[in-house]
């Protein structure tokens, strides 16, 4: 690897006027995505034949498509190829404007380049979407805080029940391939950015886009089918399913551009020295979540396409009395679903390695073995799938193999938590805030893992099926493995992303009312399963009520706990402490440059010597990497002059 | 103590959030401007078999949710035009332990059900019900059904209707877990012609008057809807039988 | 890895485990780590044996039971891995944890980076395990595909939103020469079966998908629309229990639920020349489904 061409030198910075495009913002793209929308609407409405079965679907369909690609002319996705297509580049200028120089925090609202603004804006994003998705989680423990509760219609309950999955799925998928894949990881390659910058800012505000027609679904009836949105229910299902379609298109555009310039970036943009076998394991992660997804989420992409077909065309992929099969929309939603959960655990997997190899002063345990377990675990993914449809009367011949599959994947995993463990064997344990997520990862998923085999059995599924336990055990594995490791590395990388550290005091009486209130919440719904109470359901039989509203109780108290980490969070980065470059004293690269992180990351170019694990090492092995044998003007320099 | 009283704040405050989304969230459940529906006490009387006390519930079926019906209350305001609906509320409210005779009033066209099992009178007083037609408005079973019986004009008690000639039902589940429930299907007839026209919200249009009793269960909130396939999209149970709040609602025993 | 701490040079699995630790300081951790990984193997096998059950409810058919015994086995197989995790990161808490000023970091750790002997025995044991889990759950499965030559065949129609039953006329040779007869098809809207019967459910949907889930029996297979999909089981045990949609289908699927009961088969054949009129029938409420 050779160090790129510095790509910008000795520039007169600051905004040319008079190009249109310098004036987009966030605020255009709303504009115009508005604005397309409604003439979306407007020539749906009067040219459409209104069928009362396909009319209004179709005209939320051409009104959704209208607002997304409106958002996306409207704050600059286009930019690019449109000015390409008029037969000229962008310049110097327009690099350096893109990439958000000179403009302050008004970049963070813009269509911005630079992979730190990129991963800046996750975070945000992620942060919302987590807290539509609590909200609506608070809706339903409210609903079935008693048995016979009317709080909510059973319509407004589905359609709560259906948004509150799928936003978590979006934040989840991203939480951590958004902020820290796109913030730290370049750095911890010694790259100045990502391979595609413009793509990489691409894949965040297509997301953005994808938002408001999931919360959209709330004001055209809603969706009542769950976030798996089984056909041919979701077929049944009023327009609102549109909305929700468009959303999971528009969304795996970005999972999909984003993964593809995750995987380019490493390949290509790694710092000097920076051999694979150097790599942090948390770049590792990201490679292979971001792979996993782009094998995975194509697939969500053409089931959502039919289902739009058969919605608003009169297709009928899914519809059995005009041919079709809910078994083929249950297929191929699961060979998504099942990888994709994947591409959710993994790189918070490869974040929270590193915490525990920081924390505990230790190399990361059997580093080559984590990552062939990691590939292992997405290579067996996708293999798994009809797990999930043992009990459909698809296939029973197919149980055996399917459950061979994924009784398998539990090697793999098993080797994560040797790695885990090993680690933290004779480490000089310094638990700060992230290490005490650390541990609750290793409670949490552990009894996500021991439930996970129940599941797999495929008699003990025959139970299990459908019911609470199923809801307790993924939410143990992807709130309590996933989101609580994601956690983790954000306590970890914030002063790195925010330059401030993170109030600990507040953040540990967070930690607290999390630890507690999750396993309140969760063991009381493996007792629901246990006890046979079907998931999904708006009221229940009132044999059920104890447990419910402990968990009601418990839920309260763990979305409280994560209010109160969003405070530590905001106040912190508002008015903290300043952080130093290294607070922790590690190795990897993006510990090694200055924060506030400059623009293209490093003063002078790393050469990378060993991999960023050489704690109790002597000498020389102890280094990570060396600077200063490359030099050249930065940005700052140029602003300077 | 800064910092406890900004956490604590922090929560204050999203609770306020989360609760005010909550109301909205409430407000979703369609609500008909009369409220729920309280049922007419007519004293004591031996209707359901025993002495006991005895109320009186009327709705009616409308297949126009926007009209008036006959008293001139609003159908079911603000929602879709097209789509049938029950008046003059979907909400009912019955004292526990009461005998309740209910009279659907009947004005939607309608045809086959998706199960005929939903032609069998269930769960009422004798297990019948009692229709008066309007008219003699009621054709043959078209098509494959043709050779199924069906009487010109409904009059007098009975104990299934053809499956062929359902405008809608009223069915009722009994609450999870209380034993004994009561599960209740009562199967309205079509009025009008197959056609779907010739049917509106007042007297003017032909009906059938269907009266049945039952007796009230246990306390709590029985959730009742319509089993005729009303809707439109798979099995004609998308759109309004997928909404809340036309063909669908709660019966409060208290 | 050379380094300063590897000055022990032995090719024990312990030393390999902890070079350079001083050899008491070095059984200490091992010793603490076993004691803790004693204790909460013991618990993890105990909650296995004696909490499931208590947990779980009164099965009425073998493959009900064959869940409980499931986790009940699985559980107990899980519960040394699971306390290894448990004990290590216990231990690094209790024992091994920097205390003093959290301000700055403590030394660093030996430079472990991986150990063959560690991973291969920890690779072999979770493979045994698998193989175990795996010949486990055939054993049962292909233990469930057996079908009897004589069965009572139920027809189960799922729709939204409600569960009704069909019941078709037929003769059901029961062991010890007795019959059950269904003399006309009776259509259901409670399910009452015969004891030590074995019943065919065969299942489909008029509408979208729905589960069919007789809790206590242990089964479940999806109502699809077009589609018919069987299930077999052999009640054996009198009881009470609900029958339940374990897949969302639509706005009332919470309500989508039928009480069902087994009864003795003379009591099954009485209700059912009596025309399958009335309630379901009493039986000793001491094996309600719900609670033990």
């Amino acid at each position: 690897m050779t160090a790129t061409q510095p790509l910008l030198e000795d520039t007169v910075l600051g905004p040319k006027a008079g190009r249109l495009y310098r004036r987009q913002s966030f605020a255009t793209g709303l504009g115009l995505g508005i604005l397309l929308g409604a003439i979306g609407w407007f020539i749906a409405q009067n040219t459409i034949q209104s069928n009362e079965n396909f009319g209004s679907d179709m005209t939320v369909a051409v009104t959704m498509a209208g607002w997304v690609i409106g958002f996306n002319i409207g704050i600059g996705t286009f930019n690019a190829v449109i000015r390409w297509m008029l037969g000229h580049d962008q310049d110097k200028d327009d690099e350096l404007y893109a990439a958000g120089v000179g403009q302050g925090k008004a970049r963070y609202w813009k269509y911005c380049t630079d992979h730190k603004v990129v991963g800046t804006q996750y975070l945000i994003l992620v942060f919302i979407l987590f807290f539509v998705g609590g909200t609506l989680a608070m809706m339903i423990r409210t609903q079935l805080l008693t048995p016979n509760s009317t709080f909510l219609s059973p319509q407004t309950y589905n359609a709560i029940v259906s948004i509150h999955g799928m936003c978590m799925i979006i934040a989840t998928i991203i939480m951590v391939s958004g902020p820290f894949a796109n913030f730290i990881m370049p750095i911890m390659i010694g790259a100045k950015d990502m391979a595609f910058p413009r793509l990489n800012a691409m894949s965040f505000w297509v997301v953005v886009s994808a938002v408001p027609p999931l919360l959209a679904t709330f004001f055209v009836g809603g969706v009542n089918a769950g976030w798996t949105t089984y056909a041919p229910l979701s077929v049944q299902d009023g327009p609102a399913m549109i909305c929700f379609a468009i959303t999971i298109i528009t969304f795996v555009v970005s999972v999909t551009v984003a993964g593809i310039n995750t995987i380019v970036t490493v390949l290509t943009m790694r710092a000097e020295g920076m051999t694979f076998a150097r790599m942090p394991i948390f770049v590792w992660a990201s490679v292979i979540g971001g792979g996993l997804g782009l094998y995975a989420m194509p697939a969500f992409l053409l089931a959502m396409t039919m289902m739009v077909a058969d919605k608003a065309t009169g297709t009928s992929f899914f519809v059995a009395d005009q041919g079709g099969s809910g078994w083929l929309w249950e297929n191929v939603f699961w060979i998504m679903g099942h990888p994709e959960v994947y591409v959710i655990l993994i790189p918070p997997v490869g974040a929270l390695l590193e915490v525990m190899s920081t924390f505990s002063r230790k190399p990361v345990f059997a580093y080559k073995l984590a990552i062939g377990a990691m590939t292992g675990v997405a290579g067996l993914s996708i293999m798994v799938w009809a797990h999930h449809m043992f009990t459909t009367g698809w296939a029973p011949d197919l149980a055996g193999p399917f459950m061979l599959t994924t009784e398998l994947i539990s090697i793999p995993t098993g080797i994560i938590f040797l790695c885990a463990i090993g680690t933290l064997w004779r480490g000089s344990n310094w638990v700060r805030l992230p290490m005490y997520f650390g541990f609750l990862f290793l409670w949490n998923f552990i009894i996500g893992g021991v439930t996970g085999i129940y599941l797999s059995d495929v008699p003990a599924d025959n139970y299990f099926h459908g019911n609470m336990f199923v809801t307790a055990h993924f939410h143990y594995t992807l709130l309590g493995g996933a989101m609580i490791a994601a956690t983790a590395g954000l306590c970890y990388w914030f002063p790195k992303v925010t330059g401030r550290m993170l109030d600990e005091k507040i953040g540990k009486w967070a930690f607290w009312m999390i630890a507690i209130g999750f396993q309140v919440t969760y063991l009381a719904q493996f007792y629901e399963g246990f006890k046979g109470m079907p998931r999904r359901v708006a009221n229940y039989d009132p044999l059920f009520a104890p447990e419910n509203l402990i968990s009601s109780l418990g839920a309260f108290l763990l979305m409280a706990g994560w209010v109160v980490l969003l405070y530590a969070l905001v106040s912190s980065w508002r008015h903290g402490e300043i952080a130093p470059a290294n607070p922790w004293s590690a190795k990897s690269l993006e510990w090694h440059t200055e924060t506030p992180v400059p623009l293209e990351n490093f003063l002078q170019d790393p050469k990378v010597i060993n991999d960023p694990y050489g704690y109790g090492a002597s000498g020389a092995e102890q280094v990570h990497a060396v600077f200063g044998h490359h030099s050249h003007h930065t940005i700052e320099e140029g602003v300077k002059q | 103590m800064r910092k406890l009283i900004g956490a604590s704040g922090s929560v204050l405050l999203a609770a306020l959030v989360v609760g005010a989304i909550g109301m909205g969230f409430k407000a979703q459940a369609y609500e008909s401007p009369i409220g729920t529906l309280k049922a007419t006490p007519v004293g004591t009387d031996t209707t359901c078999g025993a002495a006991m006390h005895h109320v009186k519930l009327d709705l009616s079926t409308y297949p126009d949710s926007s009209g008036v019906d006959s008293a001139g209350h609003p159908v079911h305001p603000s929602g879709n035009p097209d789509w049938p609906a029950y008046g003059p509320s979907n909400n009912y409210s019955v004292p526990t332990g009461s005998c309740v005779t209910m009279t659907v009033t009947q004005y939607d066209s309608g045809g086959n059900l998706n199960n005929p099992y939903f032609g069998t009178v269930l769960g009422t007083v004798g297990g019948k019900i009692h229709v008066v037609s309007s008219g003699t408005n009621i054709s043959q079973c078209g098509g494959s059904d043709a050779a199924t019986e069906v009487p010109a004009t409904f009059n007098g008690d009975y104990k299934a209707i053809p499956a062929c000639a359902i405008g809608h039902t009223f069915t009722m589940r009994p609450l999870p877990g209380v034993s004994p429930g009561f599960f209740l299907n009562v199967p309205l007839p079509l009025a009008g012609n197959y056609a779907g026209d010739n049917v509106g919200n007042t007297n003017d249009f032909p009906h059938q008057t269907v009266t049945f009793s039952f007796v009230a269960g246990a306390k709590g909130a029985y959730s009742w809807n319509c089993e005729y396939p009303c809707g439109h999209g798979v099995a004609s149970f998308g759109a309004v039988m997928g909404a809340y709040g036309y063909m669908s609602g709660y019966l409060h025993v208290v | 890895m050379s380094s300063d701490h590897q000055e022990v040079s032995n090719d024990s699995v312990l030393d390999d485990l902890a070079p350079g630790l001083d050899r008491s300081l070095h059984r200490q951790y091992i010793r603490g780590i076993f004691v803790l990984w004693f204790i909460m193997t013991v618990l993890g096998v105990l909650a296995g044996l004696y909490l499931t059950p208590i947990l779980m409810p009164h099965m009425n058919s073998p493959e009900g039971r064959a869940a409980v015994k499931t986790v009940i086995v699985f559980t107990v197989a899980a519960a040394p891995v699971a306390a290894l995790v448990c004990a290590v990161a216990l231990y690094s808490l209790l024992h091994t944890r920097h205390r003093g000023s959290l301000d700055h970091p403590p030394a660093d750790g030996p430079p472990l980076r991986g150990n063959a002997l560690a991973s291969g025995v920890w690779l072999i044991t979770s493979t045994l395990l698998v193989v175990f889990l795996l010949f486990w759950g055939l054993t049962e499965w292909s233990a469930q595909q057996v079908v009897h030559a004589d069965s009572l065949t139920i027809n189960v129609i799922g729709q939204q939103w409600i569960w009704d039953y069909n019941l078709p006329a037929q003769t059901v040779r029961l062991p010890g020469g007795r019959e059950l007869k269904i003399p006309k098809e009776l259509a259901l809207s409670k399910l009452n079966l015969p004891v030590d019967v074995p019943v065919t459910f065969n299942v489909t949907s008029k509408d979208v998908t729905h589960g069919f889930w007789p809790v206590n029996l242990g089964i479940q297979v999806d109502a699809n629309p077009g589609q018919r999909t069987v299930i077999r089981t052999v009640p054996d045990r009198l009881g009470k229990f609900v029958v339940r949609c374990s897949q969302l289908c639509g706005l009332n699927h919470a309500y989508m639920y039928t009480q069902a009961q087994v009864v003795p088969d003379q009591d099954f054949q009485a209700w059912v020349q009596g025309g399958a009129r009335g309630p379901i029938l009493a039986v000793a409420s001491s094996q309600n489904g719900s609670t033990k």
